[in-house]
């Protein structure tokens, strides 16, 4: 059981090249880039509010091209939120995601506590409409039979991306999270003080 | 090369770049001492920080003595430009001392003539019945028998304007001319000192019992205005060592110590109040009654360091002051360990690299005082315990190790300790490969309490192996038990592909490698530097800039390959068996 921590932790999982870190990368730092890197791991961290006190969120992207099962149980036995990535354009994307549910599910534990955890299936690259083999309807389904919720984004058009983690942040019951942060310019200020560092 | 290097200098200097914090110390002071360009660039800028640091100053003196060492001829230009540099800083602190009182007062007239605040003139009036020159009749700076060997004999924060000032928390500022950095001279000078002595002692128990009574006497002088300097981002002073903690580490010819020294943080170095000495009061001498640890239990490596803080915390008579700490140093003569703070310098830098590219490599570098060219201080890496103490006391294969201590192979804790475990194996692997780090038997190799894997002992790196036997013939030392950790095919491929991405990150900074090495190169007597400039271009043709990222793959593999299958590994760990007892 992942302990009441000052960390939130998200992990991204799906199948290699459906657009994980582009998704991350959009929410991070709002870029995109047109180029595929396969990812091993990569974690970003960024500064949110929850039960009133500031708190790090931490999204965890995996890799979609490699098996790293100890990996992959790690994440999710340390994991928060999930969020599970198709790409609209590749039905076998879809399908690929059923075994790492299938493992949430078993780490999780029962019905009851699976509920009470955020996770979010997610349809990308929604732009793409002249190649697309799953329609919204056809997600929207199959995240009804698996239990959690579905929205459609597409990190290239910087479409339903912010809306998906303040959404999966919206769904975590046992704690008040937002991506909203009163006294911003505070805490940018004494970072930058910090990184000032002379020769010692 | 020259120009260029003075270029860096000010670029850096000036500016900063966000490889700052590497730049280091110790490389400008190197810098400092063999470019004479660069010198006169830099000394303004030195002086400037020593003026207002004394932690600063005596940094840079120790090591100027470090490194000037080099220098064949006493008449060199050079040498003299370094020896005026440290006679500078130590004028600097006589001098500006009373400069700045005098200054200080009459601001504060000036002050107190537009405002006319009436706390102010009567803190003037008292100022000026303190005698402005520093006498002490008795002063016996450096006798340890005196019980004041760290007391420069300063009166300012004992005299009722001090501790006024202190009741109402104001800041009070040193306006006598006691020699600010003596105390802190002195109490390093004793600390070099007993290992010294500690090294002419043969059997273990004669050092450990001689150690406790230098320290049971060195405690008499406490608390002073003293530190680690290890710890100095923390101000504090030293209040206690308590001389059971201390311990006396194996090594040969030499006595290494590690001390524990309770400390309590205080906003400045200089100009804050000492702790009043605790009396021995019945409490704290019942409590010291209650010790039944002998000292060879005391020390105990396993031990948590927060269960040791807060043991040491209750039977100390100063454990109740809120900002009590306890900080733990190795004290070392004997040995040069400029290396060590090369290998220190490049680590961190290596850290830096890859934590901007973002390929998650974890690497331990600890903190190193060069104090002289054969003496120092180390920081202890803490909550670690070191493969052959493992093999010894457990008797266990690694991974049945790491089965006890973080929990069934599907657990978190055991998860979680093998990520680090592989992260930290293949980073340390990258660095004994580029680094040429020699001597890897499993005494210098640590395991954390998250499962950190930690090399420690850089007195083998670059051009130098031990006793020049090359024995250790692979490219880095990697067993079948650690492969053992990894637990498969999956990690051992994600072991794989972390050191390809690593090696990429370290190439594409390749020059911030290289310029370090060859700046502390310049001019240098170390042994890792005995072949020459034949060091630095040995060590970039490891960076392999002719191959593609797909050969570069497959020399990875050939790497870890030849070093899974290496004989010569496990000889030398026989060899380190049969000749000093390391598992």
């Amino acid at each position: 059981m992942p302990e009441q921590s000052n960390d939130y932790r998200v992990v991204v999982f799906g199948a290699g090249g459906v657009g994980k870190s582009s998704l991350v990368l959009r929410f991070v730092k709002g870029t995109f880039r047109e180029s595929y890197i396969p990812t091993i791991e990569d974690t970003y961290r960024q500064v949110i509010s929850c039960n009133k006190n500031i708190c790090t969120l931490q999204i965890t992207d995996t890799t979609g091209s490699h098996q790293f099962p100890a990996m992959q149980r790690l994440s999710i036995s340390k994991g928060h939120a999930f969020i599970l990535v198709y790409s609209c354009t590749s039905r076998q994307s879809l399908e690929e995601l059923r075994p790492i549910w299938e493992v949430i599910r078993e780490t999780k534990g029962g019905a009851n506590e699976l509920a009470s955890i955020p996770i979010m299936l997610v349809g990308n690259k929604c732009d793409e409409t002249e190649n697309r083999e799953v329609s919204a309807a056809e997600g929207e389904a199959e995240a009804k039979m698996w239990g959690c919720h579905f929205m459609e984004t597409s990190a290239k058009t910087n479409h339903n991306v912010k809306e998906l983690f303040a959404e999966l942040l919206n769904l975590e019951k046992n704690r008040n999270i937002s991506l909203q942060l009163e006294k911003k310019g505070q805490l940018k200020g004494t970072r930058k003080l910090k990184e000032k560092c002379s020769v010692m | 090369m020259r120009t260029m290097d003075y270029g860096v200098s000010t670029y850096d200097l000036n500016k900063g770049d966000c490889f700052g914090l590497t730049i280091g110390l110790a490389k400008l002071i190197s810098m400092c001492i063999h470019m004479q360009d660069v010198a006169q660039v830099v000394h303004p800028y030195l002086l400037q920080r020593c003026s207002k640091s004394v932690d600063f100053s005596l940094k840079c003196a120790w090591l100027l003595d470090a490194y000037s060492c080099d220098i064949s001829s006493p008449s060199n230009l050079n040498h003299s430009l370094s020896s005026k540099l440290k006679t500078r800083i130590f004028a600097l602190h006589s001098r500006s001392m009373s400069k700045r009182s005098h200054s200080r007062s009459s601001e504060s007239q000036d002050c107190d003539r537009k405002c006319h605040a009436r706390s102010r003139s009567d803190t003037i009036g008292i100022q000026q019945h303190v005698p402005s020159t520093y006498s002490s009749p008795q002063c016996s700076l450096g006798d340890i028998t005196s019980g004041h060997a760290f007391d420069n004999g300063c009166f300012c924060f004992d005299s009722c304007e001090g501790r006024m000032s202190q009741v109402c928390g104001r800041q009070v500022q040193c306006t006598c001319n006691a020699p600010r950095l003596s105390p802190q001279l002195e109490f390093i000078r004793v600390l070099i000192n007993m290992s010294k002595t500690l090294a002419s002692l043969r059997s273990k128990e004669a050092k450990t019992s001689r150690l406790l009574a230098d320290l049971t006497t060195l405690n008499h002088n406490l608390p002073a205005r003293v530190w680690l300097p290890l710890y100095s981002d923390q101000p504090h002073h030293i209040v206690r060592i308590p001389p059971s903690a201390a311990a006396v580490l194996n090594s040969k010819d030499k006595a290494p110590y590690i001390i524990y020294c309770e400390v309590v943080l205080v906003e400045d170095l200089t100009n804050s109040g000492l702790i009043a000495k605790a009396s021995s009061s019945l409490r704290h001498s019942r409590s010291e009654d209650n010790m039944m640890y002998s000292p060879r239990n005391y020390y105990n490596v396993t031990e948590p360091w927060s269960k040791k803080e807060a043991r040491i915390r209750q039977s100390s008579p100063y454990g109740h002051i809120p900002s009590w700490r306890l900080m733990a140093a190795i004290v070392k003569s004997g040995d040069d360990l400029r290396q060590e703070l090369l290998a220190s310098q490049l680590l961190t830098l290596l850290q830096k690299i890859w934590d901007i590219e973002r390929v998650p490599l974890i690497l331990h570098p600890y903190k190193i005082l060069c104090l002289s060219n054969d003496s120092g201080l180390i920081e202890p890496i803490l909550n670690t315990v070191s493969l052959h103490q493992i093999k010894k006391n457990s008797q266990v294969s690694l991974l049945e190790y790491f089965i006890q201590e973080f929990g069934d192979i599907n657990s978190e804790g055991f998860l979680a300790a093998q990520k680090n475990f592989v992260q930290s194996t293949a980073a340390y692997s990258l660095v004994c490969y580029l680094l040429q780090v020699k001597d890897r038997h499993n005494g210098n190799i640590l395991l954390s309490g998250e499962g950190h894997l930690i090399h420690i002992d850089f007195g083998f790196i670059l051009s130098l192996s031990p006793r020049n036997l090359g024995f250790e013939t692979s490219p880095f030392k990697l067993t079948l038990e650690v492969v053992e950790v990894f637990g498969g095919v999956d990690m051992f491929c994600y072991f794989k592909i972390l050191m390809l991405q690593g090696l990429i990150a370290a190439r594409k900074h390749m020059d911030k490698i290289l310029s370090l090495v060859e700046i502390m190169r310049s001019g240098s007597q170390l042994p890792c530097f005995k072949s020459g400039a034949a060091t630095v271009q040995n060590l970039k043709n490891r960076f392999h800039m002719n191959l593609t990222e797909e050969q570069l793959q497959v020399l990875i593999d050939k790497l870890v390959d030849s070093s899974i299958h290496s004989l010569s590994t496990k000889l030398y760990d026989g060899f380190q068996y049969y000749t000093n007892g390391i598992l």
